[in-house]
């Protein structure tokens, strides 16, 4: 569904954040991309939707590659939720915020106020359709942007830190729409600060920062003591609990 | 440094001067306006260019007016050159004319502007906006009155990056940029959300404001004030004193 | 009394009700958390406890501040009383300020004291954030973490009794985070330090005192033990991280869940605990 392949990296001026990465993503899989600030995991994300251009290497979503594509072509592929959304709502009420990316790609009317209504109550906001998104909450914002990103039914989504400040309730229905994306075939790449919510719900993870990125699976990840505090991570509660099991006489 | 920031450091005098000085002489070359014929303005505009490439800021000040005053001074002589209707109206070349007393008037509020961008553009070259506002405090400008001359200064690149962000997520859901018509039904798209985005944080920045006690007091201490001197003090009088009797003698003559 | 005190507070927005019959008190040297899930109402309580509502909006009950109800502070009393950082620290910054030290001065040079005090203090906070080496920096440049504590140093140089935070660490990445709370346990003892959030870890390593918004009531009042493991806390905001691991290993099956261990260390002595005893 998605390959990277020998991409490297490099803003004008910095040293490159890249270099020669590569990693495939298949139906159904989800890669965790963490790091500490500063290792490129947004800046990734840019190059995966195409805002960003690798300055070598290539990038193919499902099998198209990207170099030859326009970024809103590539958004008909790989949709992203960026991080703090809320800062980037522009339409007047949620449904035209929802409605904008079936506008964009000439959807016909009816689809796309099915798909419209179809997203909105995936994303617990059935009766928040006409109001302002600076109206809503803080979560509701959130889901509004994730919303709009579903409705399009990319085959890879791109999610940047998108647990960051939810409660339980919250929570649990983004946990729920990354299962069903999963199960509907999406290869999704999840950009997350939060070691918790990456050993539920990761297959696998690209450590970024700490020497030669790899895509390793998430228990063997996290095994690995001197990668995860390469990568500044801390263990999950899980883990650590476990490994005092492990200890004890 | 600030994207839309032409203040460069320097240890001229005219860097050294207090800004409230500085603001006094550019006091000054308003009230001229009202006396210097339209050759004596443009003469005065070339003078103050010339001074900032000896003040080794003439290429940025430069770059700036020529920004900023070229449509403008385009716009001035084609209108009142060339399409106002005026009694010695001349044929030119095939339909248009033009009139004398037209280009004159064009050359008198021409050469007006230029003498005033050039003086405010050394005075923002050479003055940090943060010794301006603390010279406005010292001198007990309203508190409110400085803040509106700052937060336009610190926020536009704050509203530049969350106009960029806005236009990331748009074009991520699909939003085309390719044709003109498309470019201009983005820029629509997003002015809306940044004016709403703007007014959301004006009333979270006031909350802040007065959370930390502005304006409790008409006037607020400075930590760092401008240096200043009695001698620019007495120059600063002088040169108010000058602009108020070149203002008055020039509406007195008519 | 000396402190904050909120009773019988109700509010809502136009028709949507957000706070209920709110009563609490916050005595010097508090160091408590009110936790609460999105919607709860605590950005209203926030600006309540810091006097920035009501802001002429109608409302019932008081919130005072020493027995005198806010909207009788002078606005220069309320800056040296209470102080409100936010969630995104750089909506905190004033707008006028072109330095980190400028920043951290603001406050202090509204209320038009000496220049020695406000040198001082402005050092002071400086120090205590951490931020000596940022002082030249433009504050719209740094990164949110250091944004954060500089909206923090900001607060500190009016030294406020009272130290109001409103979910200050959810847009921070894990190393901010740590710096931040670091800064809020090192604070002196006589400023008063509430913390409103909706992760309980974050609650755990902070607060000795917690509190449960839901629905705009409080609901809980007590340890981290009788709050972030009572039902409602769970329903809404979910077990800490230790007991919610404790929960997915199976550990520990036959306690309660007020009685799962908060910390590794209490898991420790209770694994150690139920060895010795097998022995």
């Amino acid at each position: 569904m998605l390959v990277v392949e020998e991409i490297s990296f490099a803003y004008p001026g910095s040293p490159p954040l890249f270099d020669h990465l590569s990693l495939k993503a298949g139906a159904g899989e989800i890669i965790a991309v963490v790091g500490r600030n500063g290792a490129g995991k947004s800046t990734f994300l840019r190059l995966l939707n195409g805002l960003l251009r690798p300055d070598r290497g290539a990038i193919f979503a499902a099998g198209t590659p990207t170099a030859k594509l326009k970024i809103n072509e590539i958004a008909a592929l790989v949709g992203t939720l960026f991080q703090t959304p809320e800062q980037q709502l522009f339409a007047g009420t949620a449904q035209e915020e929802v409605r904008f990316g079936p506008l964009q790609f000439g959807l016909d009317k009816d689809v796309a106020e099915r798909r419209v209504e179809a997203a909105l109550r995936r994303c617990g906001l059935e009766g928040s359709g006409s109001v302002h998104p600076l109206d809503l909450g803080y979560a509701e914002r959130r889901f509004v942007a994730l919303a709009s990103v579903l409705v399009n039914q990319p085959r890879i989504l791109l999610l940047d830190e998108p647990q960051r400040g939810l409660d339980r309730i919250w929570l649990g229905r983004l946990e729920t729409i990354i299962r069903e994306e999963r199960e509907a075939g999406r290869a999704i790449i999840l950009v997350c600060h939060d070691m918790d919510f990456v050993l539920r719900n990761a297959s696998a993870v690209l450590a970024l920062g700490a020497g030669h990125p790899r895509l390793m699976e998430t228990g063997a990840f996290f095994r690995d003591r001197d990668l995860v505090a390469q990568a500044s991570v801390t263990m999950p509660a899980r883990l650590q609990l476990e490994a005092l099991l492990a200890d004890r006489p | 440094m600030r994207s839309w920031s032409i203040h460069r450091p320097g240890t001229s005098a005219l860097h050294r001067a207090n800004p409230l000085t500085k603001l006094a002489a550019l006091l000054l070359l308003a009230a001229l306006l009202f006396v210097l014929p339209w050759p004596g303005a443009w003469a005065g505009s070339l003078l103050l260019l010339a001074a900032a490439f000896g003040l080794r800021i003439g290429g940025v000040v430069l770059r700036r007016y020529l920004v900023l005053a070229t449509p403008f001074l385009i716009a001035v002589f084609i209108f009142h050159g060339l399409i106002v209707d005026r009694p010695d109206r001349m044929p030119l070349a095939a339909f248009l004319s033009y009139s004398q007393e037209g280009l004159t008037y064009a050359a008198v509020l021409g050469g007006r502007i230029s003498l005033m961008l050039a003086g405010s553009l050394l005075f923002v070259a050479t003055t940090h906006p943060a010794a301006l506002l603390r010279s406005l405090d010292v001198a007990g400008m309203p508190p409110g009155l400085s803040f509106l001359l700052a937060s336009p200064l610190l926020l536009i690149d704050e509203f530049t990056k969350r106009a960029g962000a806005i236009r990331d997520a748009q074009q991520a859901r699909g939003m085309r940029v390719d044709t003109l018509s498309d470019r201009l039904r983005a820029l629509r798209l997003l002015a809306v959300p940044l004016v709403t985005l703007a007014l959301a944080d004006a009333q979270e920045r006031s909350g802040v404001l007065n959370g930390r006690a502005f304006r409790a007091f008409p006037r607020r201490a400075v930590l760092s004030p401008p240096p200043d001197t009695a001698l620019e003090r007495r120059l600063r009088h002088v040169l108010v004193a000058v602009s108020v009797l070149l203002v008055g003698c020039a509406l007195w003559l008519g | 009394m000396a402190g904050i005190a909120v009773s019988h507070l109700t509010f809502a927005f136009g028709d949507k009700p957000v706070l209920d019959n709110v009563s609490l008190e916050i005595r010097a040297g508090a160091r408590l958390a009110i936790l609460g899930g999105n919607g709860s109402g605590k950005t209203t309580l926030a600006h309540f406890l810091a006097g920035w509502l009501p802001d002429g909006r109608p409302h019932q009950g008081t919130v005072t501040c020493d027995g005198r109800p806010w909207t009788e502070w002078s606005l220069a009393e309320r800056a040296c009383a209470v102080q409100l950082v936010g969630q995104v620290p750089v909506r905190h910054l004033s707008g006028r300020a072109f330095t980190v030290r400028e920043e951290v001065a603001f406050g202090p040079e509204n209320l038009n004291l000496p220049i020695s005090e406000i040198q001082a203090r402005t050092e002071r906070a400086l120090a205590q954030c951490r931020l000596e080496q940022l002082a030249e920096r433009d504050p719209f440049t740094l990164s949110g973490g250091e944004q954060q504590r500089l909206v923090i140093a900001a607060a500190l140089a009016l030294e406020p009794r009272f130290l109001v935070l409103d979910e200050p660490l959810t847009n921070l990445d894990p190393e901010a985070r740590e710096h931040v709370l670091a800064l809020l346990l090192s604070l002196p003892r006589d400023r008063a330090v509430v913390l409103l959030e909706t992760s309980p870890d974050a609650a755990l390593a902070f607060a000795e005192d917690f509190m449960l918004l839901d629905g705009g009531r409080i609901t809980a009042h007590g340890s981290a033990r009788d709050v972030l493991l009572h039902g409602c806390a769970v329903r809404t905001l979910g077990l800490p991280s230790i007991p919610r691991a404790c929960r997915e290993l199976g550990l520990f099956g036959e306690l309660a869940d007020s009685e799962l261990p908060l910390s590794l260390d209490e898991a420790k002595e209770l694994i150690k605990g139920a060895a010795d005893a097998r022995r």
